[in-house]
């Protein structure tokens, strides 16, 4: 049986020098800077991505920056649960979304839309060969409009199309995976995704059009 | 709302699931076979899908083009300096339950060992 160490050897008070004197504290304190290093080295670089989706959720910077401190101190708290050679990209977003809803959803309350009113849209908009035709001069125009434009439309999006939209066309998610993120159903993805990319088109064509890119009327 | 010709998959099937195909989203193969034979037959369906995928694709490239943004260094130093001041609280509550383990278990002891020896190779 191994002896506990004495106070001079004990890990605890000096952490990261302490030679490893018995079984016991050595794996105590190299699990420790194992987790921490996997974390940095596995965690960290995203950080510019999921400040860029914080960014989109709180719509400044300095909130966007609490948030991700909050989603990194959170997902290192429970890191020793995540399983390695999961996705561990959609479980730092999962736990940014999580956070973001936890903090600012008490602050703001949005006005939700009922998601069977969607899917009734959707099915009305998508069974015919010609509608939404007819818009390929916007095209051109679009590609002309300023990042910031760009960002307004997006950021004037209401939260739930926004995010939908952000993290399947930015982040490259599937609807599952953004149906995980999101904490709802993948059909409920569907709809929002659908709804929220024609919602911000037809908000770019209106940016386009107040720039003179295209001529009122032209588009439709 | 059809093109007029008969096809094996009715044109409103595959306007519905235009979106869905478009996006990869369709995890049976036998349907995406079904409505890759629809629009080569179907001119007007054909449009519709290059049309969406067009409209689809310039959205990403928008959003992409204007929605990466850099986090400050402030920002990362925070981070990193967060990971180590919680991993160093989290070390205290793990050598206190391995201590505890230690006195009670040999088995589980010998089990810590192997892990250490695991890491140090891996190293």
């Amino acid at each position: 049986m191994a002896k506990p160490p004495t106070p001079a050897q004990r890990p605890a008070q000096t952490p990261a020098q302490t030679p490893a004197q018995t079984p016991g504290s050595a794996s105590g304190a190299l699990l420790r800077s194992d987790l921490s290093a996997r974390f940095e080295r596995d965690a960290l670089p995203f950080l510019d991505a999921l400040y860029s989706a914080a960014l989109r959720m709180t719509k400044n910077p300095e909130n966007a920056e609490d948030l991700v401190q909050e989603t990194y101190a959170k997902a290192f708290a429970s890191f020793h649960q995540f399983t390695e050679g999961t996705n561990l990209r959609a479980w730092l977003y999962r736990i940014l979304t999580t956070t973001f809803i936890n903090i600012y959803r008490k602050e703001q309350r949005q006005p939700q839309i009922a998601d069977g009113e969607l899917e009734e849209w959707q099915i009305a908009e998508a069974a015919t060969h010609t509608s939404d035709q007819g818009k390929s001069a916007e095209v051109e125009a679009l590609e002309q409009l300023p990042d910031s434009d760009i960002k307004n439309a997006l950021q004037e999006l209401p939260e739930e199309f926004r995010l939908a939209v952000y993290f399947a066309d930015v982040e490259g998610f599937s609807y599952k995976e953004v149906a995980e993120i999101l904490n709802i159903p993948p059909g409920t993805v569907m709809s929002r995704l659908h709804r929220g990319r024609k919602l911000l088109r037809e908000s770019l064509a209106d940016y386009a059009k107040d720039r003179g890119y295209v001529k009122r009327g032209d588009a439709q | 709302m059809s093109c007029g010709n008969h096809h094996e998959l009715p044109c409103t099937d595959v306007l519905h699931a235009i979106v869905l195909y478009i996006d990869h989203e369709i995890a049976d193969e036998a349907n995406v076979q079904a409505i890759e034979l629809h629009i080569q037959e179907c001119p007007p369906c054909a449009a519709r899908t290059a049309h969406e995928a067009l409209l689809n694709q310039q959205l990403k490239a928008l959003l992409n083009r204007s929605c990466r943004e850099e986090a400050s260094e402030q920002l990362r130093s925070n981070v990193t300096a967060l990971i180590q001041q919680n991993s160093n609280q989290m070390y205290v509550q793990w050598s206190q339950s391995i201590t505890y383990t230690e006195i009670t278990t040999d088995s589980f002891t010998h089990t810590r060992v192997e892990i250490h020896e695991r890491y140090e190779e891996e190293e």
